[in-house]
This record gives C-alpha cells, structure tokens and sequence, in this order.
C-alpha cells in the first residue's frame, strides 16, 4: 500500500469533524459563561463601592448640616447663596447662648470644585465628600416663620465620576435652635 | 512514548458545564443580594433624611404657631408640603404624591396624658395636656415589592 509517511498513527483515529465543532461549542459556551461572571462580579463589586461611597459622602453632608445649622444662632446672610445649585451657607453661631457679649463663631458650608466643604472660622477648609463623586446640587432655601425664627432647607445631589454612574439625591430641613435666645 | 489521552468525553464536559452553572448561579445570586443590601442602605439614608425632614418641619410649624398642630385631629395622617414661593412648609389633608417617586411621607399627632401629681408623661391614666402632643413621623417606601417604613417620634411642646 502507498505511504505518505513512515508516521504510523498506532491506534489513535484523532477527532471527526462532528466531535471538534461540539467541542468548540462546548468551550465557547464555557468562555461565555465564565467572562460574563468575571465582569458582573466586577462591575457589582464596582457599583457597590461607588454607592458605598456615596452614602458616606452624603451622611457626612447631611450630619454637619444638620448639627451646624442646628446649633447656629443665625444665618449670615451676607455671605450665603440661597436657591442656587451652587450653594453656599454661612453661619453664626454664639459660643455662650445666653452671654450676648461673647462675640459669635462662623461656619460656612459650601460646595466648590464638585465637592462640598466645611470651614469653620480660623481653620482650614475639610471636604465633606469624596474627591472621586461630584456634587452637582448643594440648594439652600430659607424659611423665616412670623415670629422671626429661620428654618433651612437643603437639596443635595451627588454622583459618581466614574463608570458605572450612580447618583444619590437627598433633601434635608432643619430649623436653627440658637435661634431660641435672639 | 505510547500517548493515552482521549481527551474528554461529552458526557464529562456536560457534566462539568453543569457544575459550572451552579456556580455560576449561586455567585450570582450573591452579588445581586449585595448590590440589594448596598441600594437598600441608601433607601435608608434617605428615608432617614425625610423623617428627620418631617420632625423639623413640624417643629418650625409649631414654632409659627402651636395651633397648625393642636388644631389637628389625633391619630389620623397628614401630610406635608414646602411652598418654594413663600418658603414655609404647611400642613396638608390630603397626600400630595410620592417624594422623587419612592418615599411616602405622613405624619399624625397623638394626645399626651400626664400624671395630676407629678406632671410626668403617662401611657395610661393621667389627664390630657393640652399643651404637649406626640409627634409621629412615617415614611413608607417599598424595596423588592416588600414594604419598608421608617418611623421617627418626639413630642412637641407648647412652653
């Protein structure tokens, strides 16, 4: 019989062509399968940091809100930005609530660069949020009951630089308590 | 050298597939039910947000005036709007829709009763005070067709 090659194949009858596209189909599926794990276990793992991080970022916001202008006497009007996205917030606030002699510390609250800082008077100013979320909406409104006691209300918008994009939306109300002794 | 792999057979890739499946199945499961426990703690931190809202409000409402709030019927829901007109918040009968399309908020006002002797608050017996008034605060919102509610209270005083 005519030889091609002195090779000898023993007993080994390699695959049929059948059995190859099964196979390939076989590991297709299975790499499918697999990189599509990989990239929603990353992708969850990276929504899950950036809401993470927008939590902590906006329940910083809303606390020092909160405590600063509850614990203020008065807000300092010159030097706020009411009903604007890019608000700014001042406030004064007595040392000695009941000693009008004792001169008054200033805190101002604002947001700059997309992030929202705090600068209390004779320091430097703190960021409130990441440097890797931006806030697109720190919105100050002002409520003025009749008997001359001021309320605040913020509107605060944050969302993640990066991708995949999250955003959080809070709106915050509080009223000024040092208000009280005026 | 005499070669004996024949590779794997389709019944072995199967079953191998299969196994992958499971895992595949049960690792996602788990990073859906973290992402949820993430999306649900941000529900919170807002729901949090309109209760402790809610508190203020009603406090700068009695600030205004004690009767906004004793004028109201005890135990029954009310509800809260802010005028970006005149910049007051006012008491409403009826709901005036969902906040950012998630949150329910209402509130209802319940009578105190305090002790003739001592004058402190009491949960049974006692005598209406007119003057104070238990302030609940209620935001509702549903996660997963679950419902969620967060609940916050203080009284409010007129003295």
């Amino acid at each position: 019989m005519f030889q091609v090659s002195s090779f000898k194949f023993h007993d080994k009858k390699g695959f049929s062509i059948i059995e190859a596209v099964i196979y390939s189909a076989l590991l297709a599926v299975l790499i499918l399968v697999l990189s599509q794990l990989t990239l929603s276990a990353i992708t969850s793992y990276r929504t899950a940091r950036i809401k993470e991080d927008l939590i902590i970022s906006s329940g910083r916001v809303l606390e020092n809100f909160l405590r600063e202008s509850r614990n203020a006497s008065k807000v300092y009007l010159p030097t706020t930005v009411f009903d604007n996205d890019l608000g700014e917030l001042s406030l004064a606030t007595s040392f000695q609530p009941l000693d009008k002699t004792e001169p008054e510390t200033y805190t101002d609250i604002y947001l700059a660069g997309g992030q929202v800082w705090i600068k209390r008077e004779n320091e430097l100013s703190q960021p409130l949020t990441g440097s890797n979320l931006e806030v697109t909406q720190f919105k100050l409104l002002r409520s003025v009951t009749a008997n001359n006691l001021e309320g605040l209300r913020m509107q605060f918008s944050v969302k993640s630089k990066v991708k995949p994009s999250e955003t959080l939306f809070l709106t915050a109300f509080v009223m000024l308590k040092g208000g009280y002794i005026q | 050298m005499r070669l004996n792999n024949k590779g794997f057979s389709v019944l072995e890739i199967v079953v191998v597939l299969a196994a992958l499946a499971i895992v595949a199945v049960v690792l996602g499961q788990l990073s859906v039910s973290f992402l949820g426990a993430v999306a649900s703690g941000e529900l919170q931190l807002r729901a949090n947000a309109i209760s402790a809202e809610t508190i203020e409000a009603l406090k700068i409402i009695k600030a205004d005036d004690w009767n906004n709030l004793s004028g109201l019927s005890v135990n029954t829901a009310y509800y809260l709007t802010y005028s970006t007109i005149t910049n007051k918040w006012s008491v409403a009968v009826s709901d005036p829709g969902k906040i950012d399309g998630i949150f329910s908020r209402s509130f209802t006002v319940k009578s105190v009763n305090r002790d003739g002797v001592t004058g402190q608050i009491v949960f049974s017996g006692g005598s209406p005070d007119s003057k104070t008034l238990l302030v609940e605060a209620n935001v509702d919102w549903v996660y997963k067709s679950a419902n969620k509610n967060f609940k916050l209270t203080t009284y409010l005083t007129n003295f």
